[in-house]
């Protein structure tokens, strides 16, 4: 038996023991602190490192403001972003994904944030919150009840916000806008109908005093309702294309030549102004009145010639007006007409094959001084001219004479800049044509074509074209809407052929196809 | 004639309507005539200025473009239109097309800032971050938590898009 004194030694031992324990077990726990605190240090080094080393790069010498104008480049125009596909209207997001930076700066910038264009509630949000207190642009589309209620949120609480709306209705949203409904700072309204078939009717808020800071007005694919009080003095620019359905023709609903030129002449600050299919054949026939509109600087109508020419002849403007003009063939020759056409920039004609009338026009038209022409084909599709040339044919395909005829109104160096092709035949008659063309076109950068046998002709005549130093500065060929296998031999052609031009290398062609919904 | 001493002490001398395309010369020269003394401009070296010097000779006799109203959105501020002169010389190495950026912005000339900015957001379009990070010679530097939140971003974007 052991002396009690070991007992109690051993006792102490123990208990010296468990301190030491008690210790060491603190000791680790303040290394493992600071050994964690060193790695939260080492890696927010890490981090600055990284920071600091982007700093050094050339794009990272740019300062925040410039960064947020290259940031909104990056998204699409605006006036696009309702055609875009929902999976890259928001691409350009990205930016804040990139690096540190740009997602403080991004988040930052409260002007990238101010286009709402989705009817996700969370982003809605997102957006709203990012954006600060600036005005805000909405664009969305209108399909169903579901679809209105992120739009009815926006009217109920930011209604002072909203500056631009951009609608496109495909369903009755009359019933859906609450009684006194305004939007007080709204001065760009755009409404396209894409269910004419089913609603006609222009929805019943709108007027003047639902938008009375209105100033840009755009209505697509609408019953006329040139009575309504929307088209008053503060509108600036208005842009009106009728019904593509034959059954709504303005003709056939009445819509009278007195109640157009009432508005017209109630919107006296009319800067740009551009109709569609929207006037009646009387328009203008039977009056000697004169609409003064001093400040207009820009006329685009496309309607049957004599309803464009009566409108013309009795609007008074300054003669810095720029007129772009497309109308149908008429057999009548055009009478009178060269003091109207003295401000023409660009003109388009409606194509029938069997109607070649237009030679007349070549006695007025200041072909020297157009930057645009092109033809329309039936049914109408709307096109834009502006440094443009367009040709798109008809169905029926055109005449060898009325192509030479055309691509004869084309001066030498001209300054188009752009051209699309569609549905030209591949012929021999218009290889030459099209060959002679591009001798004519030194401004081309871009060209666009669309429809098989106008790739074909496309694919026969550019090479040689490119290697005879005709079209100097062509920068690239986009092939468009062409469903077909065999799309694929013609851009290899020109890929292979035209891929030799150092200045195409960037850009060659693009075989953009897009299927048609 | 109006002459500039840049960062690297080279001399430049251009005529006025060359010169006053530079808001920042403009302004030194008070809108007067002729300049005896060399304006300096340190925050621009000789290449770049040769380059400044090339766009402003070029676009010397351009309408004036029209003020943007206080508040346009700044995507619609691309006020001018490329033209194929334009494009060609905005074709340069990344280093040089940063730098007229910076000079265009300090000397204050905005059709050239404008230019360099479009050239710059046409070359992201379309390119994912790694792709944008790779190609600007950039690294993340993101915390754990942005991380995170990126992550959240990328399921919030595959459900909205879904």
């Amino acid at each position: 038996m052991a002396h009690p004194n070991v007992y109690i030694m051993v006792d102490m031992n123990r208990r010296d023991l468990r301190q030491q324990v008690v210790q060491a077990q603190q000791m680790i726990d303040q290394l493992t602190k600071e050994y964690q605190a060193a790695l939260a240090e080492q890696s927010a080094c890490i981090i600055q490192h990284y920071r600091d080393l982007n700093f050094l790069t050339p794009v990272g010498r740019l300062p925040p403001e410039l960064l947020v104008n290259i940031f909104a480049l990056c998204s699409p125009q605006r006036t696009k972003l309702e055609e875009l596909p929902i999976a890259t209207r928001y691409a350009w997001l990205v930016v804040t994904r990139v690096c540190h930076q740009w997602r403080i700066v991004a988040l930052g910038a409260s002007e990238l944030w101010t286009t709402i264009s989705t009817g996700n509630m969370v982003r809605i949000t997102e957006f709203l919150k990012l954006s600060s207190n600036r005005p805000l642009t909405v664009q969305t589309s209108i399909i169903s009840d579901a679809s209105f209620l992120p739009l009815r949120m926006l009217f109920n609480q930011y209604s002072s916000r909203i500056e631009t709306l951009s609608l496109s209705v495909r369903y009755d949203v009359s019933n859906l806008v609450p009684e006194n409904f305004s939007l007080p700072r709204l001065k760009v309204l755009s409404l396209i109908n894409n269910h004419s078939s089913v609603v006609s009717r222009v929805p019943n808020f709108i007027s003047h005093q639902s938008f009375p800071s209105l100033q840009h007005l755009v209505l697509s694919g609408w019953h006329a309702c040139w009575e309504n009080t929307i088209f008053h003095c503060n509108i600036t620019n208005l842009v009106i294309s009728g019904l593509r359905d034959p059954r709504w023709s303005p003709s056939m609903q009445g819509s009278s030549s007195r109640e157009i030129l009432n508005a017209l002449s109630r919107m006296r600050m009319l800067e740009s102004l551009d109709l569609e299919d929207v006037l009646p054949s009387s328009i203008a026939s039977q009056t000697t009145r004169t609409i003064t509109l001093p400040r207009l600087k820009n006329v685009r109508l496309s309607d049957g010639v004599v309803q464009c020419i009566r409108l013309l002849s009795i609007l008074v403007y300054t003669p810095q007006v720029c007129i772009d003009l497309e109308f149908g063939s008429s057999r009548t020759r055009i009478e009178t007409t060269s003091t109207l056409f003295q401000n023409i920039r660009s003109i388009a004609l409606e194509f029938t094959p069997s109607e070649i009338v237009f030679q007349g026009f070549s006695d007025v038209l200041p072909t020297e001084r157009l930057s645009g022409l092109g033809v329309r084909p039936t049914p109408r599709i709307r096109v834009s001219f502006i440094r443009q040339f367009h040709y798109p044919a008809a169905e029926n395909n055109p005449s060898s004479h009325a192509i030479a005829w055309l691509f004869s109104l084309v001066p030498e160096s001209s300054p188009i800049q752009s051209c699309f092709f569609c549905s030209i035949p591949d012929t021999n008659h218009n290889r030459e044509q099209m060959t002679s063309l591009f001798e004519k076109l030194p401004n081309v950068t871009q060209l666009c074509v669309s429809q098989k046998s106008a790739v074909s002709l496309l694919a026969a005549t550019l090479p040689s074209s490119v290697n005879s130093a005709s079209l100097p500065l062509l920068e690239g060929v986009d092939v468009i809407n062409v469903d077909d296998w065999e799309i694929g031999r013609y851009c290899t052609i020109l890929n292979s052929e035209l891929g030799r031009r150092e200045r195409l290398h960037r850009t060659s062609v693009r075989h953009s196809f897009e299927r048609s919904n | 004639m109006v002459t500039v001493v840049v960062s690297d002490g080279v001399t430049f001398t251009m005529e006025q309507d060359v010169a006053f395309q530079c808001g920042l010369i403009a302004d030194f020269a008070g809108g007067g005539g002729d300049q005896e003394e060399p304006i300096p401009i340190q925050a621009v070296n000789s290449t770049v200025m040769r380059k400044v010097i090339e766009y402003c000779e070029h676009h010397r006799n351009d309408p004036p473009q029209p003020e943007v109203p206080e508040g346009t959105p700044l995507e619609r501020k691309d006020r001018r239109g490329r033209d194929a002169w334009d494009k060609q010389f905005i074709q340069v190495e990344q280093e040089l097309l940063f730098e007229i950026i910076l000079a265009a912005n300090y000397l204050n000339i905005k059709p050239l800032l404008d230019l360099g900015c479009s050239q710059v957001a046409e070359m992201m379009k379309g390119k994912t971050p790694a792709e944008i990070q790779q190609m600007f010679n950039i690294v993340n530097g993101f915390t754990a938590d942005e991380e995170a939140q990126n992550g959240e971003g990328e399921e919030k974007a595959r459900n909205l898009n879904s």
